[in-house]
């Protein structure tokens, strides 16, 4: 296997398809802190979101031969956590081990990443971190998707349409009215 | 154009998604209209505190943890694997002891289906312990018949019952037909 860097993820995929065990571990380096990332904002929780992620990527080494080449790879991958931490979620609403509605808002805890808390960065923006955590878990999940993809994790609305099987149409106006709703969630909070 | 137009052009202004005549339309509203100008102003805040979250990355045990599941995964699909070939390298001897089994059961029933008082028999009172100790020439001394008319024998337990009439004076070398029917006929009415 020449340089790894030189390899697009399309090309990986297919180098681990065919046995190449090296192409999968760097498909996970690559891919680890995007995917940790997203599901962190959608689940609110960083053991749940690693534990997530930690189950796409066990899928896509027992489910490789799923991928086929007309699809991007960050697109596959993306459906796949996206899915499993929608499944995650409504599996513990239907437990009741953690349900974000029965709480109040006040009520309403979610873990702030320590590691790298920077004060400066809050006052610099017009909303808390903890706020804003807050409003997105109480958005719709299809706004939810849409404005994590969009807006935290920064894809275009191209990949964002193929990631959850809309028209672009469907994505702007997802985007539009997940904006304005967190919006009006942030203003709710802030005069409570 | 309105503040409705306006509002459809948001999304794509704030992402920079409008050709220029576009552009140049809703920057012209924006400029007459202080309220959307606003609504702008609050959106972009919004999206710079989105923009400006902290990324969370995985941690740095994260690989070796995963490197875990996949092992654990594999064993266990090894061991689904070995339960399959045991099952069908023997799956002779496995159908054998079935059609045993099948066979065993389906004579059972048949046999309570010829045989059905058998089944209701209390358990001490079965055919093979009775029949033995009839047909046998036991040594249990002979005793008055049971059957009183006048004083009718005290109701008794299932195996009290049998008991009694396993020590009944039964002439050792002559099987009653006819009297075992009558015995049999008589514990059931005291039942």
């Amino acid at each position: 296997m020449r340089d790894k860097a030189k390899y697009t993820d399309e090309e990986l995929i297919v180098l681990f398809q065919k046995g190449e065990e090296r192409a999968y571990l760097e498909l996970v380096h690559r891919y680890k802190d995007r995917l940790t990332n997203f599901v962190f904002r959608f689940v609110g929780s960083r053991e749940m979101a690693e534990d997530i992620v930690q189950d796409t990527f066990l899928k896509l080494y027992t489910s490789s031969h799923m991928y086929k080449e007309i699809a991007r790879f960050s697109t596959w991958i993306y459906t796949i956590a996206g899915n499993l931490a929608k499944t995650e979620l409504r599996k513990r609403k239907r437990r009741k081990i953690y349900s974000i509605h029965d709480m109040g808002i006040d009520e309403k805890e979610f873990e702030i990443p320590s590691d790298t808390y920077n004060p400066e960065r809050e006052t610099r923006t017009a909303y808390q971190e903890k706020e804003i955590q807050t409003a997105i878990s109480r958005l719709p999940e299809q706004f939810k998707t849409a404005i994590i993809l969009r807006d935290i994790q920064e894809l275009s609305y191209e990949e964002i349409s193929k990631i959850v099987g809309v028209p672009v149409g469907t994505v702007k106006s997802r985007i539009n009215r997940g904006r304005q709703k967190l919006q009006e969630l942030l203003k709710e909070l802030k005069d409570k | 154009m309105d503040c409705y137009s306006f509002s459809k052009y948001l999304t794509d202004y704030l992402d920079n998604q409008l050709k220029l005549p576009q552009r140049r339309e809703v920057e012209s509203h924006m400029r007459e209209c202080p309220v959307c100008q606003g609504k702008v102003e609050d959106m972009k805040n919004l999206l710079n505190a989105l923009h400006m979250l902290q990324k969370v990355s995985a941690s740095d045990s994260f690989e070796a943890e995963l490197l875990e599941k996949i092992h654990i995964y594999q064993n266990n699909l090894e061991h689904s694997h070995t339960f399959r070939t045991f099952f069908f390298n023997h799956i002779r001897t496995f159908s054998a002891v079935a059609a045993v089994i099948l066979v065993i059961v389906s004579t059972l029933v048949i046999w309570q289906s010829y045989h059905p008082r058998a089944g209701n028999l209390p358990a001490g009172m079965n055919s093979a312990p009775v029949m033995s100790s009839m047909g046998s020439s036991s040594s249990s001394p002979r005793q008055e018949p049971a059957t009183n008319p006048v004083n009718p024998p005290p109701k008794t337990t299932p195996m009290a019952l049998t008991d009694s009439l396993n020590n009944e004076m039964v002439p050792d070398d002559t099987f009653n037909l006819d009297f075992l029917k009558n015995r049999i006929q008589l514990v059931n009415e005291q039942r």
